[in-house]
């Protein structure tokens, strides 16, 4: 259960920063202590640069019928018109009985008259700016708290290395650990067991997989790409097919050259000829054949389109039918049984 | 002496044209005139001379004679200067919406010296929907002295809203025979190579006339046709493969780099670059933003003529199996590649019918494919090792 913070009682919250997901918290933690005082405690939300969002508020802050504690969430108040910024000072100087105010703004200078305004009134502050590095990891510590649960440094570093830094994917993936593990203490073993590999699929991470023969590498590597990254179709193709033309002349070079020889013709550097020759020893040139045939398929899948008969230009795809079309040409190519 | 003497083999279509022209001088003169009417569509295959056409038929109506071919208008339409007469041809791939709506204004002048204010607009299946609702426009409320000569291969590629609103006309494949008979008498070509040239560019006049004439031309077709009976082993594939697509870009840039520099330099030449004095800044600003305008229609003219090259690649390749088709069946049938026919009869020789129409159907799905935005380097891979032969290679190797 998570712990109450200051800004939970308080009845007038400002929330300054980009980072969504501390924002987030800020109104769950206020909607939680006036659910607390009121169980049929209502949450509406304003969105300040709206047209309308004067009339909203001047009806959000009137008494209600039956009386339900109300909690506003005024939404980037750096887009506020004049009126706006009236009605929610007043708001804030009187505020009616039933009602609790969380007021947001993104930071920067937009709007920032009314904002400097609104902190004269001593309103409770909640920074929720982009956290630096340093203050990720505590971040991090601290959300392993509120599960009751700690984690070793190096499962924050793993977490960090295999996630990247967005604060909401790391707090979303410490809930997820907390909720899947046992452990009193989460190391980076059991990171790694759910997360390794997740943040940074490289094209050669797919065309390895591809030309070492592990389709089920391929297929998890790959929808990783595609779920964090949804422009990742079309360069993930293009890796596995440059992974193709070095295989090929690889395979196709006289036998008898020198690494030094081979590395330039085949266009890798020379360590990398080691790896080409264990993929060699796995195909057959006709497979390789239909690789190219079946490769061209998932380019044209990758661009949203498959042939139709019927439809010149082809039958455009949904982003869901373009993964399922690449996965099953990427799953057609095969190498021979060993 | 008729502004319509260099169509050959469609006397039916210039006699139509030639009653418009008739007609249009009643109409322009306030009487009945009913062969005459303000849009048309022209259509027939590449090579038929639809431009030909259009322009002999634009040249008549401004001409006082009724296209003698020899007066100012006549010679005017014939050098692209008439102040009536507009050519519009596309650079880019398709027509754009801006580029449309200005024509439709200035499809709305009057004419300045002649009865008839003409617009010839070539490859109007190059118009998307959005482009074409443009048109419409003008094409359903007609300026009351303009005509509109739309050109296009078939009448399916045109729009039916368009189509509907023009009369049509229909121009047939000239025969070989009369294009033969064309290079050598209006550019001097050896009949020999005249001949060989409109077989091999499969009577398109254009190609067989660069066939005829360009050595450089006829080494890249060669080396095309090579391909089929030099795929013995997957990395050959590979390695053809990249070799057409890099000479494709070689030919593309050829093309387009002369064109590029004269426009920049036009640009540059209208905004006065290197002048001095007030407002330069305003003007330096203008020019950069024309300048990058220009840098999109280049870039998309150059993708225009890469598929061009691509598609004459898979052309070529088409009627090498073609020929192949015909060996294998039996067929009395002259061949498109009459000299290759060793290479056609050894690889005819080693499969039957069923395995060359898959051949075929391949080049039509690469085709389809690289229109598809598929990157043309894994296209042409994909379809090389769809034409590869093992057994071909027993033989050959």
């Amino acid at each position: 259960m998570a712990k109450a913070s200051a800004t939970d009682q308080a009845h007038v919250v400002l929330a300054v920063g980009k980072e969504a997901i501390l924002v987030q918290r800020v109104i769950e933690g206020v909607m939680s202590s006036a659910r607390k005082a009121d169980p049929a405690a209502v949450r509406q939300d304003i969105v300040a640069s709206n047209e309308s969002a004067a009339g909203e508020l001047a009806n959000a802050l009137s008494p209600s019928l039956f009386g339900e504690l109300t909690v506003i969430v005024v939404q980037g108040i750096d887009g506020a018109t004049d009126d706006v910024g009236a009605i929610l000072l007043t708001a804030i100087s009187e505020l009616p009985e039933h009602v609790r105010l969380v007021i947001t703004h993104p930071g920067g200078v937009k709007g920032k008259k009314l904002l400097d305004t609104i902190r004269k009134a001593n309103v409770l502050e909640a920074a929720c700016g982009e956290l630096k590095a340093k203050d990720l990891e505590a971040a991090l510590i601290a959300e392993f708290r509120r599960h009751n649960r700690k984690a070793t440094a190096g499962a924050i570093s793993a977490l960090q290395a295999s996630i990247g830094s967005g604060l909401g994917e790391l707090l979303a993936a410490v809930s997820q650990l907390c909720a899947d593990t046992e452990a009193e203490v989460i190391d980076e073993v059991e990171v790694s067991q759910y997360y390794a590999g997740v943040v940074g699929v490289m094209g050669w991470d797919l065309s390895d997989a591809m030309w070492n023969a592990q389709p089920v590498e391929l297929l998890e590597k790959f929808r990783w790409a595609m779920t964090n990254d949804s422009n990742a179709a079309v360069p993930a193709v293009s890796a596995i097919t440059s992974g193709l033309r070095s295989l090929i002349k690889y395979a196709s070079a006289p036998a008898n050259m020198s690494e030094n020889e081979l590395a330039p013709l085949v266009g890798v550097p020379p360590w990398k000829l080691r790896f080409l020759r264990a993929q060699k020893a796995k195909w057959h040139p006709d497979q390789l054949a239909a690789a190219a045939r079946l490769l061209a398929l998932a380019d044209r899948s990758s661009k949203g389109t498959v042939y139709d008969v019927a439809i010149p230009g082809g039958r455009s795809l949904e982003s869901s039918q373009t993964l399922y079309h690449m996965e099953k040409e990427f799953m057609a190519i095969r190498a021979p049984k060993e | 002496m008729s502004v319509f003497d260099s169509l050959i083999g469609q006397e039916h279509a210039v006699e139509e044209m030639k009653h418009a022209v008739t007609d249009a001088a009643k109409v322009a003169i306030g009487e009945r005139g009913d062969a005459m009417t303000h849009a048309w569509l022209i259509t027939g295959p590449p090579g038929s001379g639809r431009s030909t056409l259009a322009l002999a038929f634009a040249a008549s109506l401004v001409c006082p004679n009724g296209g003698c071919g020899e007066c100012i208008d006549c010679r005017n339409v014939a050098a692209g200067v008439h102040p009536d007469v507009e050519h519009i041809v596309p650079e880019g791939i398709n027509y754009k919406v801006d580029a449309t709506r200005n024509l439709i204004e200035r499809a709305s002048l009057l004419p300045t010296r002649s009865p008839w204010h003409v617009i010839v607009v070539e490859d109007v299946d190059r118009f998307r929907i959005d482009a074409a609702s443009t048109l419409l426009k003008s094409l359903e409320e007609p300026p009351p002295a303009t005509v509109w000569l739309l050109c296009a291969p078939t009448v399916d590629d045109v729009f039916p809203t368009i189509r509907s609103r023009c009369r049509h006309v229909a121009l047939t494949s000239p025969t070989f025979a009369s294009i033969t008979q064309q290079l050598t008498t209006r550019f001097g070509i050896d009949p020999a190579m005249a001949a060989w040239a409109t077989r091999a560019a499969q009577g398109h006049i254009g190609r067989a006339r660069a066939l005829a004439t360009d050595e450089n031309v006829r080494l890249r077709r060669k080396q095309i046709l090579d391909i089929p009976t030099n795929l013995r082993v997957v990395s050959a594939c590979f390695d053809q493969a990249n070799k057409i697509v890099a000479s494709a870009n070689a030919d593309a840039d050829a093309i387009v780099t002369p064109l590029d520099q004269e426009d920049d330099q036009d640009i540059r030449t209208a905004f006065g670059e290197g002048a001095e004095g007030k407002g330069l800044k305003t003007v330096e600003r203008k020019m950069k933003s024309a300048l990058k305008d220009l840098d999109d229609r280049a870039k998309s003219r150059r993708r225009r003529v890469l598929s061009d090259q691509y598609d004459r690649v898979l052309l070529d390749l088409t009627g090498y199996y073609r020929d192949v088709l015909v060996v294998q069946s039996g067929a009395n049938v002259e061949l498109v590649n009459e000299e290759l026919r060793e290479s056609i009869e050894r690889v005819a020789s080693v499969d039957d019918e069923s395995a060359t129409l898959r051949r075929i159907a391949a080049i039509t799905e690469a085709r389809d494919q690289i229109v598809a935005n598929v990157n043309p380097l894994n296209a042409f891979e994909s379809l090389l090792v769809s034409l590869r032969d093992p057994r071909l290679t027993a033989i050959v190797g």
